[in-house]
């Protein structure tokens, strides 16, 4: 299998502490991993750097083979980050065709509503008057926009029913079957479980295990020392 | 080209219906304009000189703080909400992103200058030769770029309440020192003199020259260009600093 993301004993460090370290994973084509931890155990950082957003202190890592930045990865790649609000004075359905200009080849709108389930009045409304579950749709329209082969989602459930938390892995199982690579994290055991094929488990900053088609708590049992508060709290 | 016109699009969609743009950069001026070419007695012999000089002086009023205003506040909002990151993940470069907002802003320049002229006419019938009319506004666009690179240096800050607190004040520094108000002649010497160094006289004066049949003075273009540089210097080496 083909190779979409390579992460070369990549550290991250902000000042005097250490975010993430010396960490090498490598991620396939077409797979589903949860990047799962407690908080502060390094999955934003990851991502972040995954991203582009941050710079590795040490190491390297690559998307689609190149560096993250470069604009030909960007056109192939979606986000749902944490704490982003949306841009004001424009509303859903005007946001979206902004976003969707970005890209080379982008999901044409009609495909984009009928995929994220967005509805007439929440492409009515002002984007940053939306409800907390509607903004989390939206994000997540804007994450497909561009039509990408590979998506990150940093924890994208926080704050959800259970409703709206089950439409959301919903669309994520028909995005897989696309043939889409997903990414996402999450300090939820069962939703690692249930939705990936792959968990990479993160605690202070390193990877403690990183297994397939295996259960969390398995995992847990065989490399947490169960004396540690961190990984108690998952 | 087609991600940039959308941008420009939309950046200029929502100026427009952000309420204090058109309380302040329209409503304003134009207000104040009417009050002090008709219902205030400024004792001016030469009422028409006056009505084109006042207009002068409140359009470049209302394009001078929308360049600080929006502009600036606009970046530190996008900064702090974490658009701005959410930008950097999509193939839109940051150079157009920057580059469509600031195109998009002279357009909503182009459309105020448009909007007080056409005021002018309407409630005082000023009356200017077709050039006149043309080559202020080409001045009053073309001298509003110092004032956008002041909204970028504003944009560097950290909280929306801070870059609309200073900006405020500066904006309004500028207005009423810079003869913007008040003729500058009308003040005492020692406030003369500061007003001949500050961008927003040399924005005015600029117009005024072409209203009274002269051309702006090699001072105002020197001073122009001068701060231009000053704020583009000062605001890119902070951003690096920031990213640094």
């Amino acid at each position: 299998m083909q190779s979409l993301i390579q992460v070369n004993n990549v550290t991250k460090r902000f000042g005097k502490t250490t975010a993430v370290n010396n960490v090498s994973f490598t991620i396939e084509k077409g797979s589903t991993v949860a990047i799962l931890g407690p908080n502060g155990a390094g999955k934003t950082t990851t991502i972040s750097m995954m991203l582009g957003l941050l710079e590795p202190t040490e190491g390297r890592l690559t998307l689609f083979s190149e560096d993250p930045k470069e604009v030909a990865v960007r056109n192939r790649i979606g986000a749902m980050l944490q704490e982003v609000s949306v841009i004001d004075k424009l509303r859903g359905r005007e946001v979206l065709e902004l976003f969707r200009s970005y890209y080379t080849n982008p999901l044409s709108m009609e495909e984009l509503i009928s995929v994220t389930g967005l509805n007439d009045e929440m492409l009515k409304k002002w984007a940053n008057k939306l409800s907390g579950g509607q903004k989390r749709r939206l994000g997540f329209a804007l994450a497909l926009a561009g039509n990408p082969d590979l998506l990150f989602f940093d924890e994208p459930t926080v704050g959800l029913d259970i409703t709206a938390r089950r439409n959301f892995w919903e669309k994520v199982n028909m995005l897989k079957e696309q043939g889409k690579t997903v990414i996402f994290t999450t300090h939820y055991l069962q939703e690692a479980d249930d939705f990936s094929e792959r968990i990479i488990l993160f605690n202070n900053g390193e990877i403690i295990a990183d297994g397939r088609q295996m259960k969390s708590s398995i995992m847990l049992r065989h490399v947490a020392s169960p004396s540690d508060p961190a990984i108690k709290m998952l | 080209m087609n991600a940039i016109l959308t941008q420009c699009k939309f950046e200029i969609i929502r100026i427009f219906r952000n309420p204090y743009f058109v309380f302040w950069s329209l409503f304003m001026p134009i207000l104040f304009y009417f009050i002090f070419t008709n219902i205030v007695n400024t004792g001016v012999p030469d009422q028409g000189e006056w009505q084109a000089y006042y207009l002068m002086s409140m359009t470049t009023f209302s394009v001078m703080g929308s360049a600080i205003m929006n502009f600036g506040i606009r970046m530190v909002q996008e900064q702090t909400e974490g658009w701005s990151t959410f930008m950097k993940l999509t193939p839109f470069p940051s150079w157009a992103y920057f580059s469509s907002k600031m195109f998009g802003q002279l357009i909503i320049h182009l459309l105020s200058i448009v909007i007080v002229f056409l005021a002018g006419y309407l409630i005082n019938g000023v009356s200017l030769s077709v050039s006149q009319w043309i080559f202020s506004g080409i001045w009053v666009l073309i001298a509003s770029i110092p004032f956008l690179a002041l909204g970028s240096l504003v944009g560097t800050m950290k909280k929306v309440e801070t870059a609309s607190g200073v900006s405020n004040i500066i904006y309004l520094a500028l207005a009423i020192v810079g003869g913007m108000w008040m003729p500058i002649n009308t003040f005492p010497t020692f406030l003369q003199n500061i007003a001949e160094w500050l961008p927003s006289y040399h924005f005015g004066s600029g117009a005024w020259n072409i209203v009274q049949g002269t051309s702006p003075d090699w001072q105002s273009y020197l001073i122009l260009i001068g701060y231009l540089i000053i704020f583009l210097l000062l605001a890119v080496s902070i951003r690096r600093k920031q990213e640094a």
